[in-house]
């Protein structure tokens, strides 16, 4: 692939480029991991109240 | 009357969380599709099509990242100020999320600008670093970014921690005019203007077309993950309401 | 107002020099710093003469800088913050009394030693006078960037760190004016044009700080 050859300045393009896709893909990956994390973590504490409801207000809670 | 009626029920309909998180959950696919389009092609003309340049060889081809990549540092930085603007004034807490949002995004385009910048200088001006007024004042840019994000995870309460880094982020403005300006107010070893004067650019069409290409490509780019973030944010922040539950189909 | 004003000075002046270690410490902070150079080059004075003006010019920003918890600290620990943001007169108006009252405490010792800590690095005496010029120009420039730093992290209980990593940026554009203007002299050239810009820069500060000064103070009192 001699397109992909520019002589004497092959290192210095492609590690431009290089880092060019690594900083985008940090872009997306950190954001994508992190909204998988929350979404599982909410999923994991909606624990249910033991009459089975999921209202988290225990102060103003109407006794069944 | 009915006019403004309808301006005040958009307004309080764009900056509602749900809202946002369905809106840009439709809009990010095609965004995200256009923006890889335009890389692909950005990429493909900048390192195939474009002819090798007269005086500096292949290595110009940098530019096609690194100009793009300085643009952002600086856009993503008034979008940043802006929001915070809208959200000191207004108190909207959708500006608050946005405004944060900005700043990993643009330190790590900043980051970028300053590291394809000191790749390209090696081969062609046999310096990694030099300390002229452009790579300083893009460097105070970076701390500026780091200055923000620091400050917003040292305050506990976010609302309050938001409406800091906006004034923050308000009294470093003045550095993007110097960042744009530097080059022609002082003699720096950094090229002078060459896209954004207002005569003819006096770069080559067949360059400039890349150049462009690649400078939407990432505005595309930043907006999707500025949506992918801010949406992250927001489920976070509003993890008790109803309209989160409902999302997540948690009973 | 104005008596207001003047009343906020003159109470910050007197609290100052009831606690004389404020005004000491970072004076001894700014004279041992700037002696470390000499005993850790060891006594080459062509090298001491060519960063004098630098180590002064960095030593006097660290110094600021180390003297800004001054500022807004114990006001806001005892209240009288809070009571300053009731009184009739704006909030941004009273905070540029305090740092008036910051500036002569910590800025003007500052001006009047560096002379002697001029001869230490053996500096010569034509480029001390624009040294002065440039401190003179420059600290209040400092207290005032500083002021909009310590009002944001006043509150913050590791205030102190986060407090230089966001000073530090906003001083670097006076430090290089103000460094520029000294190599300018050092070839024999003038330092108008350096010395105009620093005016400029303090002139932007002294009209918008107060009001992000005043904003922040808010924002850290709630």
């Amino acid at each position: 692939m001699e397109a992909l050859d520019f002589g004497k300045y092959n290192f210095y393009i492609w590690a431009s480029y290089g880092l060019t896709l690594m900083v985008l893909l940090w872009n997306i990956i950190v954001p994508l991991l992190a909204k998988n994390k929350l979404i599982k973590d909410i999923k994991r504490r909606n624990y249910l109240n033991s009459d089975g409801s999921n209202d988290t207000n225990i102060i103003n809670r109407k006794s069944k | 009357m009915k006019i403004v009626t309808n301006i005040i029920r958009l307004y309080h309909q764009f900056a509602s969380p749900p809202y946002f998180y369905r809106i840009s959950g439709l809009w990010l696919p095609y965004v995200m599709g256009l923006c890889g389009l335009l890389f692909a092609y950005g990429l493909y003309s900048g390192l195939f099509l474009a002819p090798t340049d007269y005086e500096q060889g292949e290595a110009y081809r940098i530019i096609f990242v690194h100009v793009p990549a300085a643009w952002m540092s600086m856009f993503i930085y008034m979008v940043m100020a802006a929001t915070g603007v809208v959200a000191l004034v207004w108190r909207l807490k959708l500006a608050e999320v946005v405004m944060i949002s900005c700043a990993p995004i643009g330190a790590s385009f900043t980051f970028l600008a300053l590291a394809t910048g000191s790749i390209w200088g090696k081969p062609m001006w046999n310096t990694w670093w030099v300390w002229d007024a452009r790579l300083t004042s893009e460097l105070l840019l970076l701390f500026l970014y780091f200055g923000v994000m620091a400050l917003y995870n040292a305050i506990e309460d976010r609302r309050t921690a938001a409406r800091a880094v906006a004034i923050l982020a308000l009294v470093g403005v003045v550095n993007i005019p110097v960042i744009h300006y530097s080059v022609e107010w002082w003699n720096t070893l950094h090229q002078g203007p060459t896209v954004t004067k207002f005569d003819k650019p006096s770069i080559h069409l067949s360059m400039l077309i890349p150049l462009l290409v690649m400078a939407v490509a990432f505005k595309l780019f930043f907006i999707s993950s500025l949506f992918m973030r801010v949406r992250m944010e927001l489920l976070k922040r509003e993890k008790n309401s109803k309209w989160v539950r409902d999302l997540l189909e948690l009973k | 107002m104005f008596n207001i004003w003047t009343q906020l000075l003159k109470r910050d002046l007197l609290i100052a020099f009831r606690r004389r270690s404020e005004i000491i410490h970072p004076l001894i902070f700014f004279t041992m710093v700037v002696s470390l150079f000499p005993l850790a080059i060891g006594d080459d004075k062509i090298l001491l003469q060519k960063i004098a003006p630098a180590v002064i010019w960095v030593t006097a920003l660290l110094a600021t800088m180390l003297s800004l918890d001054n500022l807004f600290r114990s006001d806001f620990e005892d209240g009288s913050l809070e009571q300053m943001t009731l009184l009739q007169a704006p909030l941004s108006f009273l905070v540029t009394a305090k740092i008036t009252a910051h500036w002569i405490i910590t800025g003007l010792p500052l001006i009047f030693i560096t002379p002697v800590l001029a001869m230490l690095l053996y500096l010569p005496t034509e480029i001390v006078s624009t040294l002065v010029l440039t401190l003179l120009v420059g600290t209040p420039t400092l207290s005032l960037i500083g002021a909009v730093a310590i009002a944001l992290t006043v509150a913050l209980r590791q205030g102190g760190v986060i407090l230089s990593l966001l000073v530090l940026p906003l001083y670097i554009p006076v430090l290089i004016f103000a460094t520029l203007a000294l190599q300018n002299v050092e070839q024999g050239f003038s330092a108008e044009a350096q010395l105009a810009m620093m005016f400029a820069i303090l002139l932007l500060a002294v009209t918008l700080s107060p009001f992000a000064i005043a904003s922040a103070l808010k924002v850290s009192l709630n």
